[in-house]
C-alpha cells in the first residue's frame, strides 16, 4: 500500500463535501469558528487536532447531526446545511461502532438498505458482498456482543459502506482498540476505502494515524483550522508553530534570522542558512540533528548529553547546545550509550530545518 | 480476605435483617393461601384439613367472578393505556427541551404524592359532575391516573440508560426518527416497557383506596368485592379469592418476565 505522500491527486471543482465558512457556537462558547474545507471525489481527508479543537462537532456537522450557526454544508453540490442526518447520503462509522446489539451482523448492514426500500434479494446480495469485503462473511449470523473490537469496527464500515455513500465519516475509528490491533485494523481499512473508492473524512488525534493514512490532512486548533495540505506539507512544512509541535516531535527555538539568513535563537545558538530575516522560530525535528564523531564535518558543534529515554530501536537524547535544549534520536550499539553530562559532537542539516516566521 | 470482629456482627446482623423482612413481606401472603385450603369452616391457624372446597365456592360465586373478570380486562386495558400515555410523556421529558416541562413531569408524578382516598374523592365529584358515575370510564380513568407515574418513572429511567449514539446510527442509516423509535429505541428499552406494564397491572388490579369510590352496581372490581363481602361474613372463602388474586398477578409477572428473559436471551 504505497501512496505519494507529498501531493494529492484532485481535480479542485469536484467537491464531495464542501464546508464553507462554517461556524458553530454554543452560547458564547465557540466550537468551531469559519471552517471552510473542500473533500474532492475519492479523497481521503483527516482533521487532526488534540481534543476540544472542533473536529469531531465538524464531523457531526457533515453528518447532520449538529447544526450549523453560521455557514453552509454541502454534499454533492447540494445544500444540506438544514437538512437532518436521514436525508444525508453519508456512512458515518461511529467511535463506539454502535451497532445495533438486537440485530445480527447482516441486520445491522442490511438496516440502511431496508431504509433505502431495496428489495430482500438486493439486501441479501449487497450483505455478502459487504461481508465479503471486510473478509467476515462466516459472522453473518452472529450478534455484534459475539464479535471481538476489530470485528465489530469491520462490521460497522461494512455498514456504513452497504449504501454506497457519498462520503465516509469516521470518527475515531481506532482509539477503542489495542496498539497493535489499531495498526492492523489503519491498514486495512485503507486497503477496503482504496478499493471502493470512496470519498472518506476521517477524524483522529492520532498524529501517525492522520500521516500515514491521509490524502489531506487538516490541522485544527481551537475550533479554527490551523493549516491544510499532504501530509508531507504538514510534517515538513508546517506553518505555525501549533502545527510543527502537534504533528511528530520537534525542539522549537525562539530568535530572529538576521540579514544575512543566519537564525540566531534567543540564547545565541547560530544556524546559517538562508532563511527571510524577522523573528521567527526554529523547528529542529531530532532526524535533523546527527551524530558527527569525528567532529570535522561542516557545521560540527558540542553538545551536552541532559537526558537520554531508551526506545529499544533508538534512545532518545536531550542535546545542550549552547543553552538550547535540542531533541535527538540516534541508534546506539550495546554498551556504547552517552551517559549524562557526555559531550557528543553532532551536525544539524540546516537544509531542513524550518524556521516559522512570527506575524 | 480475614474478617474481624464487627464484620462477623455485621454480617449476621445483615442476615437476620433480611430474614425479617422477607418474612414481614411474605408471611402475610403465606398464610391467606395457606388457610385458603382449609377443610374447616373458620378463618383459624392451624388449619383443619386440607380441601378445595372454597376454591370451589369462590368459582361458583357469580359476584366474586364476575369481579375477577371485571378487575382482570380493566387492568389490561389500563397497562396497555397507561404504557402509551407514559411511554409518550417519558420520551418528550428524556428527549426534548419545551416550556412547562418541569410542569409536566410534576403532574406526571403527582398521583404518587396525593392520598389516594383524597384522588378518589376528587375522581367521584368530577365524574358526577361530568354525569359520567353510571358508566366504566370513571374507574379506568382513576386507575389510569394512578399507573402512569409508575410507568413515567419506569420508562424515563430505561431512556436514560439507553444510548443515544445508536440513534445516531441508525439515523446515519436513513430511518426517519418514527422507524428510529420503532426499530431500535422501543426493541432496546423493551425490558423497561414490560416492567412498566406490570407495575401499571399490579396498581390498577389490586387497587381498593380509589376504586371503592368508582364503582357502580355493575362493574365492581374483586378487591372491592372482597372488601363489601368481609363486611358481613369472615370465613375462607376470603382466603381463596384473594389467593386466586395473587395467583393472577403472580401469572402476569412472571408470563412477561418470561418474555422478557427470551428477548435477552435470543
Amino acid at each position: 500500500m504505497s501512496k505519494d505522500f507529498e501531493t494529492s491527486v484532485r481535480d479542485p471543482g469536484d467537491y464531495v463535501v464542501e464546508l464553507r465558512s462554517v461556524s458553530k457556537l454554543y452560547g458564547d462558547a465557540v466550537a468551531v469558528a469559519d471552517v471552510s474545507l473542500g473533500v474532492g471525489r475519492g479523497e481521503l481527508v483527516c482533521l487532526l487536532g488534540p481534543s476540544g479543537c472542533g473536529k469531531t462537532t465538524t464531523l457531526r456537522m457533515v453528518a447532520g447531526f449538529v447544526e450549523p450557526t453560521s455557514g453552509t454544508v454541502e454534499i454533492n453540490g447540494q445544500d444540506m446545511t438544514h437538512q437532518p442526518p436521514y436525508r444525508r447520503d453519508t456512512g458515518m462509522v461511529f467511535q463506539s461502532y454502535a451497532l445495533f446489539p438486537h440485530m445480527t451482523v447482516a441486520e445491522n448492514i442490511a438496516f440502511g438498505l431496508e431504509n433505502l426500500n431495496w428489495t430482500r434479494a438486493d439486501r441479501d446480495r449487497r450483505v455478502s458482498e459487504m461481508l465479503n469485503l471486510v473478509e467476515l462473511p462466516h459472522l453473518a449470523g452472529r450478534l455484534p456482543s459475539q464479535l471481538s473490537g476489530g470485528q465489530q469496527q469491520r462490521i460497522a464500515l461494512a455498514r456504513a459502506l452497504a449504501m454506497r455513500p457519498a462520503v465516509l465519516l469516521l470518527d475515531e475509528p481506532f482509539s477503542n482498540l489495542d496498539a497493535q490491533l489499531r495498526v492492523r485494523m489503519r491498514e486495512e481499512l485503507r486497503a477496503v476505502i482504496r478499493s471502493v473508492e470512496v470519498t472518506t473524512l476521517f477524524v483522529t488525534h492520532d498524529q501517525e494515524e492522520a500521516l500515514t493514512m491521509s490524502d489531506r490532512i487538516v490541522v485544527m486548533n481551537g475550533g479554527r483550522i490551523e493549516q491544510v495540505g499532504t501530509p508531507g506539507d504538514i510534517y515538513e512544512r508546517p506553518e505555525s508553530p501549533f502545527v510543527a509541535k502537534f504533528i511528530g516531535w520537534c525542539s522549537m527555538l525562539e530568535g530572529a534570522v538576521d540579514p544575512e539568513g543566519t537564525f540566531v535563537s534567543k540564547l545565541g545558538l547560530r544556524l546559517p542558512g538562508k532563511w527571510k530575516a524577522g523573528p521567527g522560530s526554529a523547528v529542529i525535528r531530532p532526524e535533523h540533528i546527527r551524530l558527527s564523531p569525528d567532529g570535522t564535518a561542516g557545521h560540527a558543534r558540542e553538545g551536552r548529553v541532559v537526558e537520554t529515554h531508551y526506545y529499544g530501536g533508538a534512545t532518545r537524547i536531550i542535546l545542550d547546545i549552547n543553552g538550547e535544549q535540542l531533541m535527538m534520536e540516534e541508534r546506539f550499539p550495546f554498551g556504547g550509550h552517552p551517559k549524562l553530562g557526555e559531550k557528543l559532537n553532532v551536525t544539524l542539516k540546516m537544509d531542513e530545518i524550518r524556521v516559522i516566521g512570527s506575524p | 480476605m480475614r474478617y474481624d470482629f464487627t464484620d462477623y456482627v455485621l454480617i449476621v446482623a445483615g442476615a437476620v435483617t433480611r430474614v425479617a423482612v422477607y418474612a414481614l413481606l411474605a408471611l402475610p401472603a403465606a398464610l391467606v393461601v395457606v388457610l385458603s385450603f382449609t377443610s374447616g369452616e373458620t378463618m383459624d391457624f392451624p388449619p383443619a384439613g386440607f380441601s378445595m372446597q372454597w376454591y370451589q365456592k369462590a368459582f361458583e360465586s357469580e359476584p366474586f367472578m364476575s369481579a375477577l373478570w371485571t378487575s382482570t380486562y380493566v387492568a389490561v386495558i389500563v397497562a396497555i393505556a397507561a404504557l402509551v400515555i407514559g411511554f409518550a410523556a417519558a420520551f418528550a421529558i428524556n428527549r426534548f427541551d419545551f416550556p412547562g416541562k418541569g410542569l409536566l413531569q410534576a403532574l406526571a408524578f403527582s398521583p404518587l404524592i396525593v392520598p389516594a382516598v383524597v384522588l378518589g374523592i376528587g375522581l367521584l365529584y368530577l365524574f358526577a359532575w361530568m354525569n359520567l358515575i353510571q358508566t366504566m370510564f370513571p374507574l379506568f380513568a382513576g386507575h389510569l391516573v394512578l399507573a402512569i407515574p409508575y410507568v413515567v418513572r419506569t420508562v424515563l429511567a430505561s431512556l436514560t440508560l439507553h444510548n443515544r449514539v445508536l440513534e445516531e446510527a441508525a439515523m446515519n442509516l436513513r430511518a426517519s426518527p418514527l422507524r428510529v423509535v420503532r426499530r431500535i429505541t422501543l426493541p432496546l428499552i423493551l425490558p423497561g416497557l414490560l416492567s412498566a406494564a406490570i407495575f401499571a397491572f399490579v396498581t390498577s388490579f389490586g387497587n381498593v383506596t380509589v376504586s371503592v369510590f368508582l364503582t357502580y352496581g355493575g362493574n365492581v372490581t374483586l378487591p372491592v368485592q372482597l372488601f363489601t363481602y368481609l363486611d358481613h361474613s369472615y370465613n375462607p372463602l376470603v382466603a381463596a379469592v384473594s389467593s386466586i388474586m395473587i395467583f393472577v398477578t403472580l401469572a402476569v409477572i412472571l408470563t412477561i418476565e418470561r418474555l422478557i428473559g427470551a428477548e435477552t436471551l435470543s
